[in-house]
């Protein structure tokens, strides 16, 4: 019959050895407290995108309708790359005076602004330009693309807004591209 | 064997240190366990606050851009009279909590629907109004938790050409006049009417940015008559500029105190959300038949 050693199955668990698990399993709270914290975080985010992509519409909205708007010359500016490409829609807020003799763009530049920067469902205002690694960006680009096609020559106007968030914990991206016919 | 030796048993100091561990481990599920809920608390909220505050926009969204369309059935459209009016916010009574100053400015919407094939000789056209705005509610008449709900309310109308007006169209469930809750727990319904230019036409919203046109003279909101005078095929014709396009803004106050929000002062005039958190959504409709 095999003799068992009585004493070293009995003595237990030694002080060190409770230590390092109780280590171990604080490990595997601190874990799951990171994910929870992490989910709540991705539930914000994926609001803030909802957000995003509802601004973002709303300027793709009236660029669409410009096209048929009320000809006005002294108000009117065309959607072209020389007027619109790198639009920069984080200027032109400011200007407080809406009877101001300046164009559909500039209009529309501040409108945008005010929408974009608004807190309570836009994107709030950028961070400190001055910051280090701060480079949001909200700007617009105007491509003019030609193509030929059964002899036919057919211009678009391809239209993107890009937006980058980096300087309010967000770290998103967002690109929205509409394409107009002419 | 030397069973005093086996069957000794534990130490104190082993029994101290023993339950000390176990203490810290009950302490960290007990934490653990208020954190898990506290989190849960919140993400139900936010999905919640998502989800209904999306669903309401798109389903807004959809109808609003709708007004002012005519339907072409037979003979010549009749012109569709102030197709948005919007009106006064109505002013809660003991707000706080989650019940705001007022429930939001009330807008209106006209527009034609097609009558269905077996309806086209009994109607030209039928005219809907619907109307979206916020009220105060008090569920089971417990004032403590008064809140704001969106209601939806539509008629149907149909045209009387010898008299040239609108009749509301009564006993067809096809055409009902109803009236329901689209959304609980409003906080803020607010509009700007602009046209071509951005030019503020009516409401608190303003789309150049919101430092001006505080005024409550300059927020242009239309009487209860404005509403009905399209019932005589005419216009009360309180927005002389055309509008193109309305702003909207939506936000939701989240039902249940959350504890891990912070219960911060409102600024002066503000009623206080308490440990509530608000979602906010924005949108623009272009308006197209206009």
């Amino acid at each position: 019959m095999r003799k068992y050693n009585t004493n070293m199955h009995c003595r237990g668990v030694s002080i060190v050895e409770a230590l390092i698990a109780a280590v171990v399993v604080g490990i595997g709270f601190v874990s799951v407290y990171t994910m929870t914290t992490v989910s709540t975080r991705m539930i914000y985010k994926a609001t803030q995108r909802d957000n995003d992509t509802l601004s973002l519409s709303m300027i793709m909205d009236d660029l669409a309708i410009d096209r048929f708007a009320v000809a006005d010359s002294s108000y009117y500016d065309p959607v072209s790359s020389a007027n619109y490409n790198n639009l920069d829609l984080t200027i032109g807020c400011d200007d407080d005076s809406d009877d101001a003799p300046i164009g559909k763009k500039d209009r529309q530049r501040r409108r945008w602004c005010n929408r974009l920067e608004k807190k309570e469902g836009g994107m709030g205002k950028i961070g400190d330009p001055n910051a280090a690694g701060n480079t949001d960006q909200r700007k617009m680009f105007v491509r003019n693309v030609t193509i030929t096609s059964n002899g036919y020559i057919q211009k678009y106007k391809v239209i993107g807004l890009r937006i980058e968030h980096y300087s309010r914990n967000r770290n998103q991206k967002k690109y929205t591209r509409k394409i107009l016919h002419e | 064997m030397n069973k005093m030796q086996t069957s000794k048993g534990f130490t104190l100091v082993e029994m101290l240190v023993s339950t000390a561990i176990g203490a810290i481990i009950v302490a960290a599920l007990f934490i653990s366990f208020v954190m898990f809920k506290r989190t849960y608390e919140l993400q139900r909220e936010m999905i919640r606050n998502q989800e209904s505050g999306r669903m309401t926009l798109d389903f807004m969204v959809e109808e609003i851009r709708n007004a002012g369309y005519r339907d072409f059935n037979k003979g010549s459209p009749v012109p569709i009279n102030q197709a948005i009016i919007l009106e006064r916010p109505i002013p809660n009574a003991s707000p706080g909590g989650s019940l705001p100053n007022d429930c939001g400015e009330q807008i209106s919407v006209r527009y034609d629907t097609v009558p269905s094939q077996s309806d086209m000789s009994s109607y030209n056209f039928v005219r809907r109004q619907v109307k979206y705005y916020g009220e105060q509610y008090a569920p089971g008449g417990q004032v403590a938790l008064s809140r704001c709900r969106l209601k939806r309310k539509q008629c149907h109308y149909a045209f009387v050409g010898s008299t040239s007006t609108f009749s509301k169209i009564t006993g067809d469930s096809k055409y009902p006049c109803e009236e329901e809750t689209v959304l609980d727990y409003l906080y803020d319904l607010s509009f700007a009417f602009s046209d071509y230019k951005y030019n503020h036409v009516a409401g608190r919203l303003h789309s150049l940015g919101n430092r001006k046109w505080q005024q409550d003279s300059l927020r242009r909101y239309a009487g209860a008559e404005c509403v009905d005078d399209f019932k005589n095929n005419i216009s009360c014709g309180i927005y002389d500029d055309r509008a193109r396009s309305i702003d909207m803004h939506l936000s939701i106050v989240s039902g249940n105190e959350i504890s891990s929000v912070p219960d911060e002062d409102e600024p002066d005039g503000m009623p206080d959300k308490g440990r509530r958190f608000l979602t906010h959504y924005n949108s623009t409709m272009v308006l197209r038949n206009l």
